[in-house]
Order: C-alpha cells, then sequence, then structure tokens
C-alpha cells in the first residue's frame, strides 16, 4: 500500500515541480508579501514585527480558507470527470492509497506555497513585538487550519461527482464553520428577545457556538498576536481542528466505495435530477437561437428562474423578519423601509454574485465540452457569438433585478437619494471608479476560467477578486506613498487605468475564444 | 516508385476554376512546428474526396484552415471560390464541418439539438420542422428524435454528427475521421450515407485511416504526409498507375508442377509471383511487348485450366505505404 500511495505522491509532486503556474504562484505571492511590507513600513509605530507578523497570519488564513476551498474539493474529481478512477482501482490502488496519493501532495503543495514566507517571518521576530513562541503557536494554529480546509475539501470531493458541486459544497461548510456561529448566536439571542425562545435554550445555543468559535483559527491567532501571549502551541483550537479533520478523513475513507461506483455511469449522465428539471416546459428555440441554448440550457430556463425567485424572496423574507424581530423593543420600525433596504442590498449582492459565476462559466462549458467550434462556425462573426450567448445568459439575473426594482418601487425615496449623492454629486467619479473594479473584476474572471481550464470554474472568481483587491491596495499604497492626493483625481485617473485595462482584457479574450475554437 | 516523384507533379483533381476546395501552397506553424509545409491540392464540384495520411500528418490542421477555424499563414485557401481569410461568413452558410471528437449538448433531445442548430442557421419554424424530419430521415434516426443525446451509443452519436452537419443543407461536407471508434455495422451504414449525399450532389471531402472504403467510395484522393502533399488527384490514377507494366492475377483448376517457370518464359512476362498453398500467380507483363489477350492465350496454349484470370489492381493500402515515410513525425 505505501509502495502505491507513494507512486502517487512522487507523480503529484513532480508534475508539480514541472508546471510553470506553480513557481508564479510562489512568485505572486512573495511580491505580495514585499508589498506589505514596504505598505507596513509607512506605519510602523511600537512594534513593528508583531503589526507585519500579524498582517502576514491574518492573510494566511484567508488565502487557506478560501484557496483551499477551491484548491482541495477538486482531488477526487477530477479522477472522476477523466473517467480515471477505475483505471486506478484496476490497477490495485486501494481507497486508502487513493485518498493519501491524491491529498497528501495537494497538502504539502499547499504548505511549499506557503513557506516561501519563511525569510518575512524571520524578519518579523528581528524587527521586534513578536517572539519565537508565538510564531510557532500562530503556524501550528494555521497548520491545523489547513488541514481541517484540505480535510472538508477531500470529503466534498469524495461525495459530490463534479468539481463545481465539491467547491460548492466545501465552501458553504467553511462559510457555516466560520460565520455559522455568529449567526446563530444573533438570531438565539433575538428569538430570545422576542419570547419565541427560552433564555435558557439560547444561552445553551450561545455556549456550543461559542465553543464552535474557540476552534475558530482566525480567533486563536488574534489572541496569539497579543502582548503578553503564553500559552501552549498545542490550544483546543489545534487539537479540535485535528479530531474534526482525522473524523472527516475516516468518513471520506469509508464513503469512497460507495460514492464512486459506477463512475462512467454518474458522470456520463450529467447529473440525472439537473437534466431532468431544466427539460421542463423547455419548448422550441427561438429565433434568436444563441440566446435560447445560453438561458435553457446552461442557464436552467424558466424552472431555474422559478426556483431563485422563490428562494430569493425566502431570503429576504427570513432576513427581514429577523430584523423587525431585532429591532423590536427598541425602536418601532418602517417596515416597508426596511423590506426595501433589505431587497437593495440582497439583491445588489445576490446580482454581483450571479454576474461572478456567469462570467466564470459563460465560454468554459463550451470549451470543457468542445462544442465551440460549432457555435463559431455558424455564419455570423465571433463577437456576434460571444456577445448573443452574454445576452441569453443574462436573462438569468431576471428574478434579482425584478426584486431590486421592486425594492425601488417600494421606497422610491432611495432612488432619489441614489441619483442626488452619486449620480449628480461628486461622487460620481468614485461611483464610476467602483464600477470599472466590478467590470475589470468580471472580466479577469472570464479570462480566467478560459485560461485555467485545468481548475474547477471558481477558482477563476477567487483568483480575479484577488487580483482585483491587490490591485487596488497596491493603488492606495502607491497614493499614500506620495503625500496627499485629491480623492477626485485618484478617482478619475483610477477609471481610465482600469477601463484601458478593461479593453485588454476584453480583446484579450476574443483572440483566446478564436484560439481555443481551433485547438 | 519514390514519394519525392509524386510530389513533383501531384494531378490536379478539379482545374483551378471549378474547384470547390483550392489549396495553394499552404504552410502552417505552431510554434516551431511545421504542421503544413507547402501543401497543394484542389477538389472538384460534386465529388467524394478522400484525405489520408498517418497521424499527425496535418490533415486536422488542413481541414480546420478549410472550414475557417484557422487562417492560413502562407499561401492561399479558395472555398467555392471565397478566400478564407477574409470571405468567412460566405463559406460558412456553404459547408458542413464533422469534426473527428464528439461536440454535442448532450442534455438535449436529438431533435432539439437538430432543431437548436436550424435556428441558428436562421431557419423559420415550419422550415426547421422539414430540414429536420429530412435529415433524421437521411441518416435513419427519426426513431429516435426524442431520446438524449448523452443516452445514446457512439454510432448514434455520429449520425446526430452528422444530421446536424446537414442542417444548413450544405454544398461541401468536410467529414473528419467519420468514421473511427464505430463498429463494421455503423462503419458501412455511414458509408451507405455518404453515398447517398453523393448521389444528391454534395461534395464531401472526407479524412480517414479506412483506407478499403476510401479506396471503394471516393472519386478521387489526397495524400499527405508530414505537411507535404505525396499525391492529389483521381482515386483511378494512383491504383493504376502502373500502365506499362500490369499485373494480372492468374488462378487455375488443377495444379501444374512448376508452372511459374513456364509463365516466366513466356514473352513479355517481367514478373511472377507465385502465392503460398494454392495455384495462384501474380503475372507482371511489359505491356510495350505483349498484353493481356496474348498473356491468356498463352496460358490456355501451355495446357493450363483457367479459374481465375483478372487484372490485379494495385490497393490504396500499397499506395499509402508507398508515398508515407515510415515512423512517427517529430
Amino acid at each position: 500500500m505505501i509502495a502505491r500511495t507513494l507512486a502517487l505522491l512522487h507523480r503529484a509532486l513532480r508534475v508539480d515541480a514541472r508546471m510553470l503556474r506553480t513557481h508564479l504562484f510562489r512568485a505572486a505571492l512573495v511580491g505580495i508579501v514585499i508589498f506589505a511590507l514596504s505598505d507596513a513600513q509607512n506605519s510602523w509605530a511600537g512594534a513593528p514585527g508583531l503589526e507585519f507578523f500579524s498582517w502576514l497570519q491574518f492573510y494566511n488564513f484567508w488565502f487557506i480558507t478560501f484557496a483551499g476551498a477551491t484548491f482541495f474539493p477538486t482531488c477526487v474529481t477530477e479522477e472522476k470527470e477523466e473517467l480515471t478512477l477505475g483505471l486506478l482501482k484496476l490497477a490495485g490502488v486501494n481507497p486508502l492509497s487513493l485518498l493519501l496519493g491524491k491529498w497528501t501532495p495537494r497538502l504539502l503543495g499547499a504548505v511549499l506555497l506557503l513557506s516561501v514566507q519563511f525569510p518575512f517571518m524571520l524578519l518579523a521576530i528581528t524587527l521586534g513585538g513578536v517572539l519565537m513562541h508565538q510564531a510557532v503557536a500562530s503556524y501550528c494554529a494555521l497548520a491545523a487550519h489547513l488541514l481541517l480546509v484540505g480535510a472538508i475539501g477531500l470529503f466534498a470531493s469524495v461525495v459530490c461527482r463534479k468539481s463545481t458541486g465539491a467547491c460548492l459544497l466545501a465552501g458553504t461548510l467553511l462559510a457555516g464553520l466560520i460565520l455559522g456561529p455568529y449567526i446563530a448566536i444573533g438570531v438565539a439571542e433575538v428569538l430570545a428577545n422576542a419570547g419565541i425562545l427560552s433564555d435558557s435554550t439560547a444561552a445553551l445555543i450561545a455556549a456550543a457556538c461559542g465553543w464552535v468559535l474557540n476552534t475558530s483559527a482566525i480567533l486563536r491567532i488574534d489572541a496569539i498576536m497579543a502582548t503578553g501571549f503564553n500559552e501552549s502551541p498545542l490550544s483546543p483550537q489545534v487539537i479540535a481542528n485535528l479530531v474534526v479533520s482525522v473524523a472527516l478523513f475516516a468518513a471520506s475513507w469509508a464513503l469512497f466505495g460507495p460514492c464512486t461506483r459506477n463512475e462512467l455511469a454518474s458522470v456520463a449522465a450529467g447529473g440525472g435530477w439537473w437534466s431532468r428539471l431544466i427539460r421542463v416546459g423547455r419548448g422550441r428555440p427561438w429565433s434568436m437561437a444563441i440566446p435560447w441554448k445560453e438561458f435553457s440550457l446552461t442557464c436552467g430556463g424558466a424552472p431555474v428562474i422559478v426556483l431563485k425567485g422563490v428562494a430569493y424572496a425566502a431570503l429576504i423574507a427570513a432576513i427581514t423578519t429577523y430584523s423587525a424581530l431585532a429591532m423590536y423593543g427598541y425602536s418601532n420600525p418602517d417596515l416597508s423601509e426596511m423590506l426595501a433596504a433589505i431587497m437593495l442590498t440582497t439583491m445588489l449582492v445576490v446580482l454581483f454574485v450571479e454576474a461572478a459565476v456567469i462570467a466564470a462559466r459563460i465560454y468554459r462549458s463550451e470549451i470543457r465540452d468542445q462544442t465551440w467550434p460549432g457555435l463559431i462556425l455558424l455564419p455570423r462573426t465571433l463577437p456576434e457569438t460571444a456577445y448573443a450567448k452574454l445576452a441569453g445568459s443574462l436573462l438569468t439575473l431576471a428574478p434579482a433585478t425584478a426584486l431590486l426594482l421592486t425594492g425601488f418601487i417600494i421606497e422610491p425615496e432611495y432612488l432619489e437619494e441614489f441619483l442626488e449623492h452619486v449620480i449628480f454629486d461628486e461622487a460620481i467619479l468614485g461611483f464610476g471608479y467602483f464600477m470599472c473594479q466590478i467590470v475589470l473584476f468580471l472580466h479577469l474572471t472570464t479570462l480566467l476560467s478560459i485560461l485555467w481550464t485545468w481548475a474547477a470554474w471558481p477558482v477563476s472568481i477567487f483568483f480575479a477578486g484577488f487580483i482585483v483587491i491587490m490591485g487596488n491596495a497596491l493603488v492606495g499604497s502607491c497614493c499614500t506613498l506620495s503625500g496627499p492626493v485629491d480623492d477626485e483625481a485618484i478617482f478619475f485617473v483610477g477609471s481610465v487605468c482600469s477601463s484601458v485595462l478593461i479593453v485588454i482584457v476584453h480583446l484579450w479574450i476574443g483572440q483566446q475564444l478564436s484560439r481555443l475554437a481551433a485547438a | 516508385m519514390s514519394a519525392a516523384t509524386e510530389t513533383a507533379a501531384p494531378p490536379a483533381a478539379g482545374t483551378k476554376t471549378d474547384a470547390v476546395i483550392d489549396v495553394e501552397n499552404v504552410t502552417h506553424l505552431f510554434k516551431a512546428h511545421r504542421a503544413l509545409d507547402g501543401v497543394s491540392f484542389r477538389v472538384s464540384p460534386h465529388s467524394l474526396h478522400g484525405f489520408v495520411g498517418p497521424n499527425g500528418a496535418g490533415k486536422t490542421t488542413s481541414l480546420k484552415l478549410i472550414c475557417t477555424l484557422l487562417k492560413p499563414q502562407t499561401g492561399r485557401i479558395r472555398v467555392f471560390g471565397h478566400d478564407v481569410r477574409d470571405e468567412v461568413k460566405a463559406i460558412r452558410r456553404r459547408i458542413g464541418y464533422m469534426p473527428d471528437h464528439f461536440s454535442m449538448y448532450r442534455q438535449m433531445t436529438v431533435f432539439e439539438y437538430l432543431d437548436f442548430f436550424g435556428a441558428a442557421y436562421g431557419f423559420s419554424l415550419k422550415e426547421r420542422n422539414r430540414i429536420v424530419a429530412d435529415v433524421l430521415a437521411l441518416t435513419d434516426m427519426d426513431g429516435r428524435k426524442d431520446d438524449l443525446i448523452q443516452g445514446l451509443s457512439r454510432g448514434m452519436q455520429q449520425r446526430v454528427s452528422l444530421a446536424r452537419v446537414l442542417v444548413n443543407d450544405p454544398d461541401l461536407l468536410l467529414l473528419d475521421e467519420p468514421a473511427s471508434g464505430l463498429d463494421p455495422r455503423a462503419r458501412i451504414e455511414l458509408m451507405e450515407i455518404l453515398r447517398e449525399l453523393k448521389r444528391m450532389g454534395k461534395t464531401i471531402f472526407i479524412s480517414s485511416h479506412i483506407l478499403s472504403e476510401l479506396a471503394e467510395l471516393c472519386d478521387s484522393v489526397t495524400i499527405i504526409d508530414r505537411g507535404k502533399t505525396k499525391y492529389s488527384g483521381p482515386m483511378e490514377h494512383l491504383l493504376h498507375r502502373e500502365a506499362e507494366h500490369p499485373t494480372y492475377r492468374l488462378r487455375l483448376d488443377v495444379p501444374i508442377d512448376g508452372f511459374d517457370q513456364t509463365l516466366a518464359a513466356m514473352p513479355g512476362v517481367i514478373e511472377v509471383v507465385p502465392a503460398e498453398g494454392k495455384p495462384e500467380y501474380r503475372v507482371s507483363i511489359d505491356a510495350t511487348a505483349t498484353d493481356h489477350s496474348a498473356l491468356l492465350r498463352n496460358v490456355l496454349d501451355a495446357g493450363a485450366s483457367i479459374m481465375v484470370f483478372q487484372k490485379d489492381q494495385r490497393h490504396l493500402n500499397e499506395a499509402f505505404m508507398d508515398l508515407t515515410e515510415r515512423g512517427v513525425r517529430q
């Protein structure tokens, strides 16, 4: 068994070492750390080492969490999608060897990726403010967190048939783990205040959530960075994370057999319930055939639109009920105003998320399924085909857009305020800059989704967001270094530069789509 | 016969003015790799033209250039007189390209898939009903029109792919390895469909490895190897090119000892190859010194009882092996 596990591990490490992208990622991470160092240099006060080290560890935490949610869940699903799992089984590789062989290299890869910052950790200690045992404790906390994220990813990878589903499951579990306790405490408190829940039950929920929060690496790092920290590196967080990781690995091992049986049939079926759902009321193609195809097939068509409308309405109703109960007794809230405000903010977030998902999937699925050349050979130009697909995809935003407009109809004052303060005021430049960043992010998502066909599409969303956020941080840092600058001038120049970048990325996408049609 | 000799003067399969496909001295590079190196050939209207070559010879690249997915770097390609560089839409309206891999929307039914492409080509609902029914009938898929594509066998998917190519009633069909991976029955049925399409007046340009079927099916052929054209012209010309030294297959009813030596001694005979284990001979003659009637007369005069006497055609396999080089392209 060990020989087979080592063979898989050896192969994975060799492949990883040969690939240019892993080295580019390392270089990018070092670049970010150096940028943070130069940025922090300006604001250093009493404990520069601690300040820099804190930044480094929080950045590590979020990087592990976000990147891990897309990096680990593909370790088994990629074999399922390539239909190679059966071959590995035929070669006598048992489930444990396979899990270890596929999972351990990714774990090691993540450690190696983060190891490039080791010299900077030494620099932080040299700068002062942080002690060696604080560094050791924080790296123990992060290692346990990495193991937990990896185990969640592995579990999702075993349970789900496709990489997309695995990434979504892992992301949901991680979000639940990090945000869930806060939400549960808040809801319990509100329900207790409203008399729906007894005080003892609310206290019990709060205690349970408090225990879960104690196992969170982010709170542990916060505690480690406090002055006078002198605890053992083997904290309850580390132990809890390790125990949950082992349990998840054991569950993955136990479920591996049942979940990977009928590999060929399960992948070829392409998701039975989804296939049946999207065929409900599909009808004949419209005269605008490509938008019809995009709307009916890729976006799910009318059944998915109805489901989304119901789900969003339920979400708004739940948040409004929670807010009303939370405010009950403190003030007398205007319910229609509250509903409109919640509708607007929730739907803006939903629209942003949906737009990102569309951007990541719009061309990628055609390229992956090799259907792109068939569309390109229709007697129309590449832009005509590409924009027709976009038009069909945008129809899927109808439920969120309708609810957003309903929010404005319920409370027209919000629209007036928006027009008055944003469009007709000096804030227009800031708003323009913000919109440029959104458009740039969506363009980058599309570009990365077709360039990085080796990764699941959520990876392109994560990295596009990362690039835009870091780019803005870099601009902000440069502005701070150059002394006092007029905000309007920054927004204006930033918008122009972003627009140029958008045009470049836009043309690049076109060039890639043309190239991939003939690949 | 050396490959170099063949390349020196490839006979034209269509004249320059009426050719459906006119490829002229095309070179195409993928980074440092020269996929095509001065390729030239022509395809006549309403013909079934075979496109043959070893793996990596440049067949798929040529097809992608012809169907406008790629743009030629040097040289010129005209399809129906339109240049592939700048008359893309005009060409795409008149062609149907079937790639070597299946590229279908597997969550659609057969009818939906064909209906979608009908709509994408701009046909009205009424026209689409007629067109889809026609192509389903032609490909013998009307009984499976409500089946999901993902549930069809490979042969059936191949038929759907061919049906899709026919939706816009193209004048030129470009088929890249349409019979690869099909079982013998599916292959024979596919060849029947191609014959029917040819009868309907379509020009078919087919790349395939199944040489026996191509030899039977095609009017003309282009053989390509390592990015260079080795032969382009009528199939007849390729298979009967030993006009000066024709070969005949002779089979006797009753074996005669030493009859190969008797044959070799006959006037005009230049080579006799006996078959193993049966009274059969391949006899090559010098056409300038004798002919098949004289040979037959001499055989009868030698007291032989003949069961079979026929011209021995050179097979496409042999021509292919003669014209292409051994080994894998680097």
